[in-house]
């Protein structure tokens, strides 16, 4: 029974994700009146002044992420061996390739570090149930079926509360990823210090080389990861721990756990982006999170365009349903953290609506503008923001452009359509 | 660091400044006028002529007797650069253009020779160079 202080949290709370969520519509439509008035000719004052700001936030964000990146080359932290602790390894699955889930289970009971393993199935219905119940039994792993689908949420936190015995962190993997022989050791290491809550760990395509597709993937996953999540990870304010292979503390995530579950965003309970709002329960807990780049972790991406826009739908979804809890409390706990939601990962893509329709129109218009300007100096820009990937994987540079003109044209309008959407709850890449 | 690191981090932080320098520039172009296709508008014959305010798409072809009036009038900026041993005279204006009318007005022009109306380049457009009228 919740007390009135609870229901009054609560109306507080439903209070708050309208007004924000009202906040990004209204960004939306500032940006549409804007373009509106571009095409007029009149004022034109204003659109000068609107594309510059977002081309200096954009510079702005570039110098932000390149000095991060650099204080956490310099003080690049150590942390002691967590072999001998022991690990709880959490693999949710749902529907899985029975043949993709032994891979996984194989790969985690071959990995260094004293664990125990806890296999939740969250009620498949592809008939794998009796073979899962016989390869946990064939490798030692602790195996429990929900009888019906209750969704991602119930089985790690069924897991959490009820299924670990001894253990002292955490590791959730996917069910479909395959990990580094080090890797639980490695991505658990730095829990053993004061003040860290989770860790996020490398996430790499096994199935990369498959297409066109798959490759530009894998180069947006490097960029993602150790250049926009290393930066983050300099001041433990990492946003978002990979849900394919994460690490928490045990007694954390005992405290979060219900919050977690029970979480709802405009009055209606929430089924996306699990990972990403454990890390924010954590990251507000006054805990930090970093990444971990040694912890390797190979995981598969949709192969088909389809599959993958569906899954991209998902996660623009939960992505901005959880930038609005993290506004919540990052202005206390992280105030870097708070501005960079607000401004870069919020307020720069709602607003540059107007840009992106001007971008379309002078492709049309004006074609060799486009070409012989605008292109170049956009490619000089992501070649600048992604020059570590110069120096350390070159071979993908080519796939990341490649990814960020499919994210300008392609991708970039599901954020419309998930804010426009923001409320459904199906899963939709089931 | 190693060496790499070292040389990825002198590399980064040579070419940000020097982008973001390109960027904070692009700012002094507000408004930029060119002189683009007047010798092919002048054989022509045909001085385009649009009707009300001046936007952003219209520009005025200038001889340099008109350049220093407008000078003399307005608070612009102008640069002669030779291209292919030709002088080109690019006018920025760093307010508002004014409006048709009160250019045909400064520049002493009569109602019917109008102004000849040429792409301006916006914002980071490249510019383009043609002969000045002499």
């Amino acid at each position: 029974m919740t007390t009135h202080r609870q229901r009054r949290r609560a109306r507080w709370t439903l209070f708050y994700q309208w007004c924000v969520y009202s906040l990004f519509l209204t960004l939306l439509l500032v940006s549409l009146a804007l373009f509106f008035l571009k095409l007029t000719g009149a004022a034109p004052a204003i659109w000068r002044t609107y594309t510059m700001l977002y081309l200096r936030v954009a510079l702005l964000h570039t110098w932000l992420v390149m000095i991060l990146l650099l204080l956490g080359d310099i003080r690049r932290p150590t942390f002691p061996s967590s072999s001998w602790q022991r690990i709880a390894v959490i693999v949710p699955c749902y529907n899985e390739s029975l043949e993709l889930l032994e891979r996984s289970l194989r790969s985690i009971r071959k990995a260094r570090g004293r664990k125990e393993i806890i296999l939740v199935d969250d009620g498949s219905t592809n008939g794998t149930g009796p073979a899962m119940r016989a390869l946990a039994e064939e490798l030692g792993i602790t195996f429990h079926a929900f009888p019906e689908n209750r969704g991602k949420r119930h089985a790690l936190h069924y897991a959490v509360t009820r299924l670990i015995r001894k253990s002292r962190f955490v590791v959730m993997v996917d069910s479909d990823t395959v990990v580094h022989r080090d890797a639980l050791v490695r991505i658990t290491a730095p829990l053993l210090g004061k003040g860290i809550g989770a860790t996020s760990g490398d996430i790499r395509l096994w199935n990369e080389d498959e297409n066109t597709l798959t490759q530009m993937v894998g180069a947006y996953y490097w960029s993602a990861l150790h250049i926009h999540r290393r930066s983050q990870s300099s001041l433990g304010m990492v946003g978002c721990c990979s849900g394919a292979l994460s690490a928490y503390r045990l007694s954390v995530l005992r405290r979060v756990m219900h919050a977690f579950l029970h979480q709802q965003f405009l009055g209606l309970p929430c089924t996306h982006s699990e990972d990403r709002h454990l890390t924010n329960l954590v990251l507000q807990r006054g805990y930090d999170v970093v990444f971990v780049p040694e912890a390797v972790g190979y995981t598969k991406t949709p192969a088909t365009f389809t599959q993958f826009l569906r899954q991209q739908q998902r996660w623009r979804r939960g992505f901005l349903q959880e930038s609005v809890f993290t506004l919540s409390y990052a202005w206390r706990r992280k105030p870097l953290l708070f501005a960079e939601v607000l401004i870069w990962d919020i307020t720069v893509p709602l607003l540059s609506v107007g840009i992106m329709f001007h971008l379309f129109l002078s492709i049309l218009v004006d074609p060799a503008s486009f070409v012989l300007f605008l292109l170049p100096s956009w490619i000089f820009l992501m070649i600048i923001r992604a020059m570590p990937m110069v120096f350390h994987e070159r071979a993908k540079l080519p796939g990341l452009l490649a990814f960020m003109l499919f994210s300008t044209f392609v991708l970039y309008w599901q954020m419309l359509i998930a804010l426009l959407t923001l409320r459904n709850r199906k899963w939709i890449t089931r | 660091m190693r060496f790499q690191h070292c040389i990825q981090w002198l590399l980064i932080f040579s070419l940000l400044p020097i982008y973001t320098l390109w960027v904070l520039r692009a700012d002094n172009r507000t408004l930029e006028l060119t002189v683009a296709h007047a010798m092919e508008l002048r054989e022509s014959a045909a001085l385009l002529e649009l009707p009300g305010r001046w936007s952003s798409r219209d520009v005025c072809a200038v001889t340099r007797e008109e350049a220093k009036l407008l000078r003399d009038r307005y608070d612009l900026r102008q640069e002669t650069i030779a291209v292919n041993g030709e002088q080109i005279i690019v006018l920025r204006f760093r307010e508002a253009v004014p409006a048709r009318d009160e250019l045909t007005r400064v520049l002493a022009r009569d109602a019917t020779s109008g102004l000849a109306c040429l792409p301006v380049q916006e914002f980071g457009s490249p510019w383009t160079f043609a002969p000045a009228l002499s």
